[in-house]
Order: structure tokens, then C-alpha cells, then sequence
């Protein structure tokens, strides 16, 4: 149950964040659905099990699978925020300002 | 090993010659010379065998799966193309050297393209697999593509003429390898050949003849797509010499000699070759009597010369396919010295219009008598080679089809379709010597040619004349030809004189009337002007220009206006999934329980994300990203997974740090959004969260570990070494994921390098020292640098602490928490702690701090990894261990050192290109106003 509430709560706040104007909070809202896929993942290896996963580690032990396709998920979550945040950079620069829509118009 | 060899040896020098060119310029054009020289020798010395009927062949595994193979075989055909590619290729080099002025900055570029395309080229004529002679086949369009289009500032439409026509063949030349490999049940060329019987009784045999056909004809500027080898007269002469008549425009006669064997027979087949070779050659003709530019007199002779082979091949006996292969020879031999001679005109005089040269031959003599000789062999002038072959070509048209398979028509037919091209070919080689050479001299030479421009013009049709003469040392060759591609010898000997026969008087009637042709020259050119016919470069254009026209229609409707409106319909679609998700799904397992302490970090949650969404401030909204972010760090450590908790710790302090160095340039408060929009982004994300929380609660983690996982945490240490599960699925069972993960990290590097360094209208100058006052603020220092000694101390100290953690990380993570990713992460962190203290010139200036190298090494060691796998008869991406000095390491370290040295790249790349701080004659951003400064400033684009 924990588990759906937090996915549920990142989830959300990351869709309205990327309904907003403004590349930066775009840029932030998909920040935080990038922490709910990665919640999602972890809470699909099962909340049971919370053992570290080694070699070993017996019955206890965690998926490990998940925890892979979340670890390179977040490294690559921060790699987009800095292109997202590169393009708000340039924009500001090119148009004055970093909000798409106002900006549309002046290309 | 010769074969390979063959086709590696330019491949391999094409990618040095740039690193020489730096230094050599266009010097770099005779070791490219001499890597062509030396597969020239390596080939010739196969000559006897050849001749005896041996053939080589060299074959590896290239798709096992399929039975593809990267296979090579020389026999005669493939030998006498692949001496004309080198050949002509060593004279095309050392022209190339004394044409381009010593410092064109295109030269160094043509020439590793112009070795790169004789790689590709000596590729086609090899391969002995369908697939593979298609790959190679593409290769020389692509590089045709850049060599015609040079800089991109003139040769633009032409190249992209000629890509797209030779790209449509390239693609009928896979969908008939696709049906060949299919009927015969091999992809091997030597076995599609073998199987010719089952080839020509397949249902697909009509669709392979026209595929084959499609793509000779596209490759080998075949009408009605003829229009694209005039278009790319535009490219410097080597290259039109090279490319455009000795070589590329010959692979397309190249497949249809080659695949004559398995098509045999097949009155389709002929059919459609002696007519569109034949209307092609006469075409070509009569469009060459009327051209005044020599470039586009010489391209449309091409056309027709290209049309004559085609003829013959569609002719299919072994006489035909035998001259054939002996006219590519003579062909290229006076061709290439043609064109050649056109370049050291232009260059001398700086025109190619005839209507403004003549009487050069006094002035350039070597130039004039190559030229002439060379001229009398296309016109099919005794004693040179041109004479003999044209002669076969009619002898063998006269003959006719006999019982080899063709149409019995296609002999009198190819026959009068010939003699009329004949006759044009003549009259135009006649204009063409005596509109240059002879007459009054009307544009004077300003700019003498060098010795090694004229030379090697000279060489070739010298060589078209000693062949001529000795023509009877061919006769084995014309013999070979015929019995491996027609089915038996032609029975012919090659020589100059037959005695008085009807073939003899045809040729002399030929050259009659030529010759009358060239003398009503005036009357007639305007007849041929009067009846022209359609533009196939105006119709490619129009078909061209009306499919971005199409397109940009259809994005005009599709277009919504700003993020939002594109954002909104993946939502509703996904909230729709979800509710259906919700009705349907029947929870199956017992759902898992939580646990206290995962309530408290909910409620804590729900605090942060409110204080992300809800701040007007953007330090505000930071500060709630960053409580997500640990929270999430905190569920991670609670559900087992510490590796991921250090991680998302390290990403969270960067992510805020880059957060705020990119928030320097941005206002403090964020634009307030409409009522409306508030409320719409409510609603949509109350439904998104609702709906993706109600399907984890109901269909997620119900069932306990996955059978994968159990097999990891089974076998992991066994099969690998390591005992931390999550890093040896990164680094051995899955990392091929990994690999294509720090790719798009590269990527993301290269992309904000892109985005923020190189757009020519507003490049962003070189950092500048910000004002110390900004906005009263004092510890904004330098460009980047916070001030302060307790900072500053804190660095000195942690960061080389932080660095050698950063390296235990990485070292220990196939056993503990840690790996490459996390290390990286923590060298980042450090990097970070040098910028905030020091300033963005201390990363600036550091050589060691760049972008592109840093994450071009880190994928080249991962890449190396994955490659050293087969290179030792291995996997790609190999396990298994290394003892370096008597330390005994998994061998996946070396790929989690890649890793480590990407991410390492990435974060260096954020820093050093958006961590810049604002130039001096910028206004504060907080302060608002236009942005004014003057983009043609010292614009630094450095990596």
C-alpha cells in the first residue's frame, strides 16, 4: 500500500509540474516521474523481501533485477534534466526568457 | 589474406590520412597513392593463376545466425574490375595532388573520401555474399554523397540528386539480394550463381530481374535516371574522374555482368537490358553533340558509353558479356584521361564552355595529343583499344543472340540502336578535339599546369594505345570472361586487323557519318535543342520539392501550439490505460504489507512534493526536489537496495547543483500560470497519480521475486565473481543495456555541448569574469566561484578524498556497494566541489576537464571491452577474469571503468557548459531587460 501512495504522489506531482510554462519546471516535473518509474520498478520486485541483494543473501534477499533498471534509469533521469535544463539555458539566452509559449511566436 | 587486405588496407588509410593531413595538406595524396599502388601489385601478381582459372576466396563468420558471411573471391571479373579501381585510383591520387591548390582546405578531405570510396569499391567487386556486396554498395553512395557534395555550399542539390536516385537502387539491390538468396537458399553470391536453374524458375524471378535491373540502372545513370551523373559534375575533377567515369558509375554494369550467369536465358532479362542500355547509349550521344560545357559533354558521353555496356551485357553471349568486361577496361583507360584533360583545361584557362576555348593545342601539347588520343579511342579510332572493343561490340550485336537465351530480336535491334549512338559518339569526339585544340586560340592560357597535372592523363592514353596495339595479350582475358559468365568461349581473336569484312565497313561507316554530323554540326544541334525531352533533374525536383511540401502540410495540422497541448494527449491516452487497467485488472497474490517506518517517509513525501509544485520561488521549488530526493534515497535504503540509495544521493546533489548554476541566468520567480491551466494541471495529475497508484496497489509486486532474479542471486558469483548481484547484472549478464545507457549519457554530454556552444547565429562566448557587486551580492566570485574560507579549506581537503572514494567505489563495485555509475557519481561530486570554490576557469582552462574526450574515451574503453571479446574467439562483451602484476580482477572492471569515466564526462560537461557565469556586458538576469549583446563576439567553441 506505502508503495502505490508514494508512486501515486510522484506521479502526480511530476504531471503537474510538466503542464506548467517554463522549461525549468517541465525540466522538474519530470525529475519526479522519473523518482515514481523508479519507485514503480522497486515496488515490482515486491515489498516483502527487503534483504540486500548479494550473492548468498538467502530468502530475504531483494530483487535485483529492478534495482538495475532503476539504477541506470536514474543516471539517465539526470543526464535529461541537464539537456532539459541546457535547452531552458539557451532559450533564455536566444528569446530572454525560458518559457515556451510566450516564445513560439518570435522564430 | 590478400583479399581482406585488399579491402581494408584504403579503409584503414582513409581514416589515418586526416591525422596526416594536419600537417602534409595535400601531400597526403600520394601515401594514399601508395596504399592504392600496393593492392594494384598485390592483385596484379594473381594475373597468371586468374588467367588459369584459379579463384581465391576468403571467408568469416559475419552473421552466423543467418548464414550471411563476410566473404570475399577473385576471379577474372572481380580482377579486372578491381585493377581498374586501384589503377585508375593511383593516377586519380597523383592528379589530385597537383590539382588542388596547396592550401585547399578541400583537398586533404577529397582525397581520404576518395580513398575511402576505393575501399568501398574494391568491397563491391569482392564480395561473394549478397548482403555483403550490398553493404559495400552502399558505402560508395554515401561517400559519392559527400564527395559531390563537397562543403555543402555549391554541390548541395546535386548530391543530393545522386543520393537519393542511388539510394532507391541501393534499396531494389537488397530486395533482389533478399529474393536471390531466397530462391537459392544461400545468401553466397557463388552459390545464388550456382543455383541459376532454381533462380530463373522461381515466382519471383520477373520481380529479381526488374530489382537487379532498378538498381544497375539508378547506380549506372541508366535512362530515365540518367540526370543524376550530369548533376554531379559539380564535384572537383579527381573526383568526377574517379567516381563518375572510371569507377562508382561502373558497378552498376559491374552487377549485371555479375549476375548475367544466374539471369541467362531469361527473355526478360535481355529484353529489358538491350533496350535500356541501347536507348540510353543513343541518348547520351545525341545530348553529348549538343553540350557546350566539356564537364557535362564528357558526363552525358558516360551515360552513353554506360548504355553500350549495359547493351551488351542484356545481349548475354559470351562474345557480349566478354567485350563487355574488355570495354569497362578501355573505358575507363580513355575516360579517366578525358575528364583529367577537361580539369587541366579548366585550370589553364579557367573556362570549359566551348564556344570560348580552341587552339590550345599548341599551347598545352601533352594535354592536346592525351586528349586526341584518348578521343580517337572513344570514337573507336584504330589502333587504340577503343577501336577493338567497339568493334567486338558490333561484331557481336552482328552475330546476334544465337542459342545463348536472348530474344532473337535483340541483336538487330541492339545493333542499329548502337550504330546510331556510334555515330553521335564520333561527332562529339570530334567537337571535342578540335573545338579545344585546333582553330584560332580564344582564351589564352593564364595558368600554366604543372608536369604531374598533365602526366597522368598522358599515362592513360598511353596505355589506351599500347593496349590497342598488343590488344592480342587480351584475347585470354575476353576468353576467360566468356566461358565464366556466358557459358563458353567467344572464339575470337583480338586484333587490329580483320581483313576487309562488313564489320570493318560498319565501323568505317560509322566514323563517316560522324564525322558528316560534326561538319552540319550548326543545323542540327538546333534540331536536337528543338525536340527535348523532359528534364529528369526538374522532374526529380519537383517530386522532391512536392514531398516536403506534403510534409510540411501535414505538420501544419498536426502542429499544436507550446508543451502542454503536446503533452495533454499521451496523458489522457494513459490515464484512459490506466482506468482500464483499474477495471479489469483482477488482483491475483497477496498484496505486500508495508511497513511502519515507510508511512513516516510518505507523510514526508507528500510535504516535498507539494513544496516542488506549489513554490513560486525556484529556490524554493530546489529545496522540495531535493527532499524528494533524498525521501526516494530513503525508500531505497528500506527496501533493500543500497546501491541505488547512493546513487540517487549523488544524483540529487548534482541535480541541485546544476540546478542552481543554470538558475544564475534565470529570473528568481517563475511566470504565474493561469487559473485555468492550474486547474487543468490539477485535475490531470489527481487522475494520473490516482490511477498509477490504484495499478501498483493492484497489480504490482504481488507475486515475489522474478525466476530471473532468483537465477541471478543463485548463480551470479558462480558465473561471474561478484557478489553484488545488481552491479553484475549491469556490468556481465546485461550489459549490452548498459552499453547502449552510457551511449545516451554521451549523448545527452554532446547534445548540451551542441546546444550550448556551437549554433553559428548565437554562439555563446568564451566565460568572463562576472562584476564581484552582482546585485550587491559579494559572494558571487569570479564566473563561478563562491567565496568563502571554510569552502574553500572543505575542498582542498575532500575533494582529493572524495576522489580516491570515487576510485575505491568503482574498484570494490562488482563485490559491495559501488560500481562504475557510483564512482562516477562521486568523482562528479568532486569535480562539483572544485567549481563551487574555485570557479568555472578552473575547469575551463584545465585540459583534462573536457567534454567530448572525456566521454569519447569512456565509451571507447567500454566499447574496447565489449570488442575484445571476439577479437580473443570470445563473446561480445566478455566475463571471465584478468591477472594484471598478479591481481586477479573480474574482466568486467575494464567495462565499469568506461562507465566511470562517462559519467565522470557527463557531469564535467554540465559544469563546464552551463556553469559559465554571466559575461560582463550582460545584464543580471533578475534584472530582466533585452538581451543585447553582440553575438559576433569572441565566440569560443572548444569541447
Amino acid at each position: 500500500m506505502s508503495a502505490a501512495v508514494v508512486v501515486g504522489l510522484l506521479a502526480a506531482g511530476g504531471t503537474y509540474l510538466v503542464l506548467q510554462r517554463g522549461v525549468v519546471r517541465v525540466a522538474l516535473g519530470f525529475t519526479l516521474l522519473g523518482h515514481a518509474a523508479t519507485t514503480l520498478l522497486i515496488a515490482a520486485g515486491g515489498a516483502d523481501a527487503r534483504g540486500v541483494p548479494f550473492a548468498g543473501a538467502g530468502p530475504g534477499a531483494a530483487d535485483p533485477l529492478p534495482q538495475a533498471f532503476a539504477l541506470t534509469a536514474i543516471v539517465i533521469s539526470l543526464g535529461l534534466t541537464a539537456f532539459l535544463l541546457a535547452l531552458a539555458f539557451r532559450s533564455r539566452d536566444v528569446h530572454g526568457s525560458d518559457d515556451l509559449e510566450t516564445t513560439e511566436g518570435e522564430r | 589474406m590478400l583479399l581482406p587486405l585488399a579491402v581494408a588496407a584504403p579503409l584503414v588509410a582513409a581514416a589515418l590520412l586526416p591525422l596526416l593531413g594536419r600537417r602534409f595538406g595535400r601531400d597526403v595524396a600520394l601515401p594514399a597513392a601508395a596504399v592504392l599502388a600496393a593492392v594494384a601489385v598485390g592483385l596484379g601478381r594473381r594475373v597468371p593463376a586468374v588467367l588459369d582459372g584459379a579463384t581465391a576466396t576468403w571467408t568469416r563468420p559475419w552473421l552466423p545466425g543467418t548464414g550471411v558471411e563476410a566473404a570475399l573471391r577473385l576471379d577474372g571479373l572481380a580482377l579486372l574490375f578491381a585493377l581498374v579501381v586501384t589503377v585508375v585510383g593511383v593516377l586519380v591520387m597523383l592528379y589530385a595532388r597537383w590539382y588542388f591548390a596547396a592550401d585547399d582546405p578541400a583537398a586533404v578531405r577529397t582525397v581520404a573520401l576518395l580513398t575511402l570510396f576505393a575501399g568501398a569499391m574494391l568491397g563491391v567487386v569482392l564480395a561473394d555474399d549478397v548482403i555483403l556486396l550490398f553493404a559495400a554498395w552502399e558505402l560508395t553512395s554515401i561517400t559519392s554523397f559527400f564527395l559531390i557534395g563537397g562543403d555543402g555550399t555549391k554541390g548541395a542539390s546535386g548530391a543530393r540528386r545522386a543520393l537519393l536516385v542511388t539510394a532507391l537502387g541501393g534499396l531494389a539491390l537488397l530486395g533482389a539480394a533478399v529474393l536471390l538468396a531466397q530462391a537459392a537458399g544461400t545468401t553466397s553470391l557463388a552459390g545464388v550463381l550456382a543455383a541459376g536453374p532454381e533462380v530463373r524458375a522461381a515466382g519471383t524471378a520477373t520481380a529479381a530481374v526488374a530489382l537487379v535491373v532498378l538498381a544497375a540502372a539508378t547506380k549506372s545513370a541508366q535512362v530515365p535516371f540518367q540526370f543524376w551523373l550530369p548533376g554531379a559534375m559539380v564535384a572537383p575533377t579527381p573526383v568526377s574522374t574517379y567516381l563518375h567515369a572510371a569507377t562508382m558509375v561502373k558497378a552498376g554494369v559491374y552487377l549485371v555482368l555479375r549476375l548475367a550467369p544466374a539471369f541467362q536465358g531469361l527473355a526478360v532479362w535481355h529484353g529489358t537490358l538491350v533496350l535500356l542500355g541501347g536507348t540510353t547509349a543513343v541518348l547520351g550521344a545525341w545530348v553529348a553533340v549538343t553540350r557546350r560545357d566539356l564537364k557535362a559533354l564528357m558526363a552525358y558521353s558516360t551515360v552513353s558509353q554506360l548504355g553500350l555496356l549495359v547493351a551488351l551485357v542484356g545481349l548475354g553471349t559470351p562474345l557480349a558479356l566478354g567485350t563487355a568486361g574488355l570495354h569497362v577496361l578501355a573505358h575507363a583507360l580513355f575516360k579517366a584521361a578525358l575528364f583529367m584533360t577537361v580539369g587541366v583545361v579548366d585550370h589553364a584557362t579557367g573556362t570549359r564552355d566551348l564556344d570560348r576555348l580552341g587552339g590550345l593545342g599548341r599551347a598545352l601539347p601533352g594535354t592536346a595529343v592525351a586528349a586526341t588520343l584518348a578521343a580517337a579511342g572513344m570514337a573507336g579510332v584504330p589502333p587504340l583499344l577503343g577501336f577493338v572493343t567497339k568493334e567486338e561490340a558490333l561484331a557481336a550485336f552482328l552475330k546476334g543472340a544465337g542459342t545463348y537465351g536472348a530474344p532473337a530480336w535483340t541483336g538487330d535491334v541492339g545493333l542499329a540502336l548502337i550504330v546510331v549512338a556510334s555515330v553521335g559518339t564520333v561527332a562529339y569526339s570530334l567537337r571535342f578535339v578540335l573545338g579545344t585544340f585546333a582553330g584560332p586560340l580564344r582564351t589564352p592560357v593564364h595558368h600554366r599546369p604543372g608536369g604531374g597535372l598533365e602526366a597522368p592523363a598522358v599515362a592513360l592514353a598511353a596505355a589506351s594505345l599500347v593496349a590497342g596495339v598488343l590488344v592480342g595479350t587480351l584475347t585470354p582475358v575476353l576468353d576467360l570472361l566468356g566461358r565464366d559468365l556466358g557459358g563458353g568461349a567467344p572464339g575470337v581473336e583480338l586484333k587490329l586487323w580483320h581483313g576487309v569484312t562488313p564489320l570493318l565497313l560498319t565501323t568505317l561507316g560509322v566514323l563517316a557519318a560522324g564525322l558528316a554530323v560534326e561538319l552540319g554540326r550548326g543545323r542540327l544541334v538546333g534540331v536536337l535543342r528543338a525536340g527535348r525531352l523532359p528534364d529528369g533533374a526538374a522532374a526529380f525536383d519537383a517530386t522532391y520539392d512536392g514531398t516536403l511540401r506534403l510534409g510540411g502540410r501535414v505538420r501544419a495540422i498536426s502542429e499544436l501550439h507550446g508543451l502542454p497541448a503536446f503533452l495533454g494527449p499521451p496523458l489522457v491516452v494513459a490515464v484512459g490505460l490506466l482506468l482500464v487497467g483499474l477495471v479489469t485488472v483482477a488482483p491475483t497474490g497477496t498484496p505486500p504489507d508495508g511497513q511502519a517506518l515507510d508511512w513516516v517517509l510518505v507523510a514526508l513525501l507528500a510535504i516535498g512534493v507539494l513544496g516542488v509544485t506549489q513554490s513560486r520561488s525556484r529556490i524554493g521549488a530546489v529545496a522540495g526536489l531535493s527532499l524528494v530526493g533524498f525521501l526516494v534515497a530513503g525508500w531505497f535504503v528500506l527496501h533493500g537496495a543500497p546501491d541505488l540509495a547512493l546513487t540517487q544521493l549523488l544524483v540529487e546533489a548534482l541535480t541541485v547543483a546544476l540546478v542552481v548554476v543554470v538558475f544564475r541566468r534565470l529570473p528568481d520567480t517563475f511566470a504565474a500560470g493561469a487559473r485555468l491551466r492550474r486547474g487543468t494541471a490539477a485535475a490531470a495529475a489527481a487522475a494520473l497519480g490516482l490511477g498509477l497508484g490504484g495499478v501498483t496497489w493492484l497489480a504490482v509486486g504481488r507475486t515475489g521475486r522474478s525466476a530471473v532474479g532468483d537465477r541471478y542471486l543463485a548463480r551470479a558469483e558462480e558465473l561471474t565473481g561478484g557478489r553484488n548481484v545488481v552491479n553484475t547484472i549491469l556490468v556481465d549478464f546485461r550489459a549490452l543495456d548498459t552499453l547502449g545507457e552510457i551511449a545516451v549519457l554521451a549523448v545527452a554530454a554532446a547534445g548540451i555541448f551542441a546546444l550550448i556552444r556551437t549554433p553559428a547565429e548565437r554562439p555563446l562566448g568564451p566565460p568572463r569574469a562576472l562584476p564581484l557587486d552582482r546585485g550587491g551580492d559579494p559572494r558571487w566570485r569570479g564566473s563561478g566561484g563562491i567565496e568563502g574560507p571554510i569552502l574553500r579549506l572543505m575542498t582542498e581537503l575532500v575533494a582529493p578524498v572524495l576522489l580516491v572514494v570515487a576510485g575505491w567505489l568503482l574498484w570494490r563495485g562488482h563485490q559491495d556497494v559501488g560500481g562504475g555509475f557510483i564512482g562516477g557519481l562521486a568523482a562528479g561530486a568532486a569535480a562539483v566541489l572544485l567549481y563551487l570554490s574555485q570557479g568555472h576557469e578552473r575547469l575551463w582552462g584545465s585540459r583534462w576537464f573536457r567534454t567530448l574526450p572525456l566521454t569519447g574515451a569512456g565509451l571507447g574503453v567500454a566499447l574496447a571491452h565489449a570488442l575484445s571479446g571476439p577479437l580473443t574467439g570470445g563473446a561480445f562483451l566478455p566475463g571471465g577474469k584478468l591477472t594484471v602484476l598478479g591481481v586477479t580482477v573480474a574482466r568486467s572492471l575494464v567495462f565499469d571503468v568506461g562507465v566511470f569515466v562517462v559519467v565522470v564526462g557527463m557531469v564535467i560537461g554540465i559544469l563546464r557548459h552551463l556553469g559559465q557565469g554571466l559575461p560582463e556586458d550582460e545584464p543580471a538576469a533578475d534584472r530582466g531587460g533585452p538581451d543585447d549583446r553582440d553575438p559576433a563576439g569572441d565566440a569560443g567553441v572548444r569541447a
